[in-house]
């Protein structure tokens, strides 16, 4: 059941209704069965793989929280990292481990042929498996005490909001909230339908709109080149962003309705004025647990300059890995891991170029620039990310440096790629309300917060547009196919 | 009354306001995304424009209907008002929903119900979703229409995206705003006249024996009867002149069976088959698209008959020139101005078809596929407006060609300008046959998917 269903619009206000008249001790059992129902819509099999995972981190949780030896915890984390990490290898990786060591094998000159399964990646169980992870791991350092609620523990790693992609919740926020009683506030539910609503607007108006756009042009590399790859790779930066924070503030609005916080995932993202900083506003429970599961535990930047680049190099194959069995993943995040690398290096000289600037306009100018050599870096990578393979994004990058054809305006061939005027001018309109919000949210300004506090007479005519604008904007109904959110393949 | 109340009812009125904005918008949302191309939703958006209890007399039917009988030419000769209540392939169970909707705005003294559906015995489950969307899609939300489709669509199939068909049309269609305040008048009055020529060779005379009805037409036709005999109004059945062709020996055994019936239960019956001389009809000119269907010619001697004997037989108030009545004049005036439009496109259509045959060129290909019973050939304009009835504002192509040009914001693969696309499938299935995009230079199919087939010719 994706969140831009019909399915999800009658499922929702349901789990809300039955959820605030059941008594408050049984609450988190029905929040668990319509989690369980919610993930069994994909895939009823599939629950199986999250039950084990649930029972193995609970039972590994609370052994960890008997036992006095720190040897023994030691190995029932591993022993719980192994079965965990194990499904998730076998699931994801173990295919393309077996494709990637015959490439290798067959260029060395042997011939290995192993046995390769037909299975579909469950949905989201990277998500979950990491989250379930992250709780082991904070019990194993004593940072929470293990969960003795079997129920409420199996809710804590299913909760439906964001049991398919995200956020990763910690463990510290998340189980805590499940075990405090909440009561229907009628300002806060309102504040949740509200992110919610900016969820739809920007995964159906503007990243549903794009796909479009990119799907034809990174389907038909050798048709669309040049101008076309340029203008499809900087909308997939678009697309990716508003498909993932839709999917994000749909979760922590619906949440939020629930009375329940989820941490924020995106803070402005391409905003930011260089790599490193849009790692910490890009996918943050992710990068945060990353750091705190990985590149911390690694020896972070306490070891030295070099070992801190080995780590970062470490983390970012990691995150690409995680995003997909692909070496196009891989690269992608060994890229990003680049970037940090050399921002690093180069930092001494952008402090002191940031020091000759003395007035505010320069300062701003300065910003300006390097939010647009971020930008165009990280949407370099976003080729890799797209690509089918390495072979095609090597090509998708001399198409765009080798053809200029930049008569597809003059010659209206633009409109050929599957959007219309029409569309592009709801684009550009829709991408300039992400704007304005993305630049409040990054002056600390939370626009949904400043709407609430409005009058009804404000606030309705603000409500009626968004639904309006998404009812007849939106890509949607029985010609579109809810092709779901990116981020669920992962 | 305490401040908790009065917050609890603040809320609640809040709440209730929001949802009755919503609700509004909602439904206009929905009127406004509906098939354009259905000639179903021009006709009964416009009936329910119609000021209220404005008609005479409502005549019920089908396609060969509302190409048959044109509503302002009978206005103009006799002087009462009347309205082709039809949609396209209209089932023999819509019918009855289609009385009651008419009730709802309209008071008429005359019913005229064309049998065409109970001679050719359409039920839903004959169709796919294109026919049952004509009977429904056209209709109001209301708690008739939700009768209608659980009476048309079968129990297997779902019923979700005709209950809100919105779902359907959604990104399928843009947004027309024309319709979404259902007050958009049809110039015609419901008529549609299908201007394509189709020649056939005789009139032959038949007078068959009763044939009857199958239970369940015949359960349909009481339904209907039933329906219509709760007011007061007086009942004619008609049946339209059939040409010679396959099925017209057993409908006239049909119809002859349908006229005891209706007979009856004191409804009149005219069977327009057997006045095929004193109508004027031209086998050889006067059918379009098959041997129930007419073009604007011939819909002028049907309608001249059919008016004739109305007026003459339920005595029926003359209301030209009547101030009341002035929108009449008025909209007949228009539609004297859409009416030179058609015959020029008549004219047109007929010589390019004619002339050009059997060559690549884009209209002669769309002539034929319109020429083929049961294809619904869906025409968009490059900005996706329908283009059909662009087509008619045009006397030449070299006209049309320069107006494709000027809305085209397209182009082909080449770099062309793309003329307009054509999507085919078959009305009945709706199984695909083809989508072809028509440039200047080249033609260029589509798979159902939308990706391009490259063949020899369009390399």
């Amino acid at each position: 059941m994706s969140f831009n269903s019909l399915q999800f619009l009658i499922f929702f206000p349901i789990v809300v209704a039955v959820y605030y008249i059941l008594p408050y001790k049984v609450r988190y059992i029905w929040l668990l069965a319509s989690s369980y129902y919610f993930y069994m819509c994909w895939n009823a099999k599939y629950i199986l793989l999250i039950m084990t995972s649930t029972l193995v981190t609970y039972g590994c949780g609370l052994a960890i929280g008997k036992v006095k030896s720190s040897r023994i915890s030691k190995w029932l984390l591993v022993g719980c990292l192994i079965i965990n990490l194990g499904i998730l290898f076998f699931f994801k990786y173990y295919n393309f481990s077996c494709d990637s060591l015959v490439y290798v094998l067959a260029k060395l000159g042997a011939n290995f042929e192993p046995k390769r399964f037909d299975v579909l990646l469950p949905v989201g169980i990277s998500f979950y498996t990491f989250q379930a992870i992250g709780y082991t791991v904070d019990v194993y350092k004593k940072e929470v005490e293990p969960e003795r609620n079997i129920l409420k523990y199996a809710l804590f790693v299913s909760f439906f909001p964001q049991l398919v992609a995200g956020p990763i919740e910690r463990s510290k926020n998340l189980l805590s909230q499940l075990s405090k009683p909440t009561k229907p506030e009628y300002e806060r539910m309102r504040h949740g339908l509200l992110i919610m609503l900016w969820g739809f607007f920007i995964k159906v108006v503007i990243a549903d709109r794009i796909a479009i756009f990119v799907t034809n042009v990174y389907g038909n590399i050798y048709e669309f080149a040049g101008v076309f790859l340029i203008i499809a790779t900087v909308l997939f930066a678009v697309e990716i962003y508003c498909d993932f924070a839709g999917y994000t503030y749909i979760a922590i609005g619906a949440a939020k309705v629930l009375g329940i916080g989820l941490m924020e995932n995106f803070d402005a993202p391409y905003l930011s004025g260089s790599s490193a900083e849009f790692w910490r506003r890009w996918h943050i429970s992710l990068s945060s647990w990353l750091r705190d599961y990985i590149y911390i535990p690694l020896g972070g930047n306490r070891k030295g300059r070099i070992r801190k680049y080995l780590n970062i190099i470490i983390t970012f194959f990691v995150s690409g890995l995680w995003h997909g069995a692909n070496w196009t993943y891989v690269v992608w995040g060994l890229l990003n891991g680049l970037y940090q690398i050399v921002g690093d290096i180069i930092k001494p000289i952008k402090v002191k170029i940031s020091s000759l600037t003395q007035n505010r306009v320069a300062e701003f100018v300065f910003k300006c620039i390097g939010i647009a050599i971020t930008f165009a870096l990280i949407d370099f990578s976003w080729i890799f990310f797209r690509a089918n393979s390495l072979t095609e994004a090597g090509y998708i990058i001399r198409f765009i440096i080798e053809i200029h054809n930049w008569d597809i305006f003059a010659t209206r061939r633009i409109w050929a790629a599957g959007l219309m005027k029409r569309d592009f001018i709801i684009l550009a309109l829709s991408m300039m309300v992400l704007f304005i919000v993305d630049v409040l949210k990054i002056n600390k300004i939370d626009i949904w917060d400043k709407i609430e506090k409005q009058s009804y007479f404000i606030r309705m005519p603000i409500y009626f547009v968004m639904v309006t604008v998404i009812l007849v904007f939106g890509i949607w109904g029985a010609g579109y196919d809810a092709s779901g959110f990116i981020y669920f393949q992962f | 009354m305490t401040d908790k109340v009065k917050k609890y009812i603040r809320r609640a009125l809040e709440i209730t306001l929001f949802i009755l904005l919503f609700c509004v918008m909602f439904i206009c949302i929905t009127y406004g995304f509906r098939d354009p191309l259905a000639n179903s939703r021009d006709n009964i958006v416009g009936f329910y424009a119609e000021d209220k209890n404005s008609l005479d007399v409502v005549v019920l039917g089908t396609s060969s209907t509302f190409s048959a009988y044109n509503p302002l030419e009978a206005y103009n000769q006799y002087g009462y008002t009347s309205y082709d209540l039809c949609t396209n392939i209209m089932l023999q169970n819509s019918m009855p929903y289609y009385v009651r909707e008419m009730y709802k705005t309209q008071n008429p003294k005359l019913v005229v119900v064309d049998v065409a559906p109970f001679l050719y015995g359409h039920t839903a489950n004959d169709f796919r979703g294109g026919a049952w969307r004509y009977n429904i899609d056209a209709m109001k939300l209301s708690k008739n229409r939700f009768d209608l489709i659980n009476a048309v669509i079968p129990k297997e199939e779902s019923k979700l995206t005709y209950y809100f068909d919105l779902l359907y049309y959604h990104t399928n269609r843009k947004l027309d705003y024309e319709y979404m305040f259902w007050n958009k008048r049809d110039i015609s009055k419901g008529y549609n006249g299908l201007n394509l020529d189709v020649a056939y060779d005789s009139f032959e005379d038949y007078y068959p024996a009763e044939e009857a009805l199958s239970e369940e037409s015949l359960l349909y036709l009481n339904q209907l009867i039933e329906e219509l005999k709760k007011h007061d109004c007086k009942i004619l059945f008609i049946t339209d002149p059939i040409g010679d062709g396959f099925q017209k020996y057993g409908f006239l055994a049909k119809a002859a069976y349908i006229e005891r019936i209706v007979t009856a239960q004191g409804c009149d019956f005219l069977n327009m088959s057997y006045h095929n001389d004193e109508i004027g009809l031209d086998p050889h000119m006067d059918f379009s698209l098959d041997e129930m269907h007419y073009h604007l010619y011939s819909a002028d001697k049907i309608t001249a008959f059919l008016g004739k004997y109305i007026s003459e037989k339920y005595e029926l108030p003359d209301h030209r020139n009547q101030g009341d009545y002035a929108g009449w004049d008025t909209a007949y005036n228009e539609w004297l101005e859409e009416r030179v439009v058609q015959e020029n496109f008549m004219k047109w259509a007929f010589g390019y078809c004619f002339s050009s045959k059997n060559t690549p060129d884009f209209m002669n290909q769309i002539l034929i596929r319109m020429k083929s019973a049961y294809l619904k050939c869906a025409m968009y304009a490059p900005d996706d407006s329908p283009y059909y009835e662009t087509a008619m504002n045009y006397d030449s192509d070299e006209s049309l060609l320069l107006r494709l040009k000027e809305v085209g914001n397209d182009i082909d693969t080449d770099g062309n300008p793309i003329i307009l696309k054509t999507i085919v499938c078959d009305a009945v299935t709706g199984d695909f046959y083809d989508c072809a995009l028509f440039t200047e230079k080249n033609i260029y199919h589509f798979n159902e998917e939308g990706a391009l087939i490259v063949d020899d010719d369009n390399e």
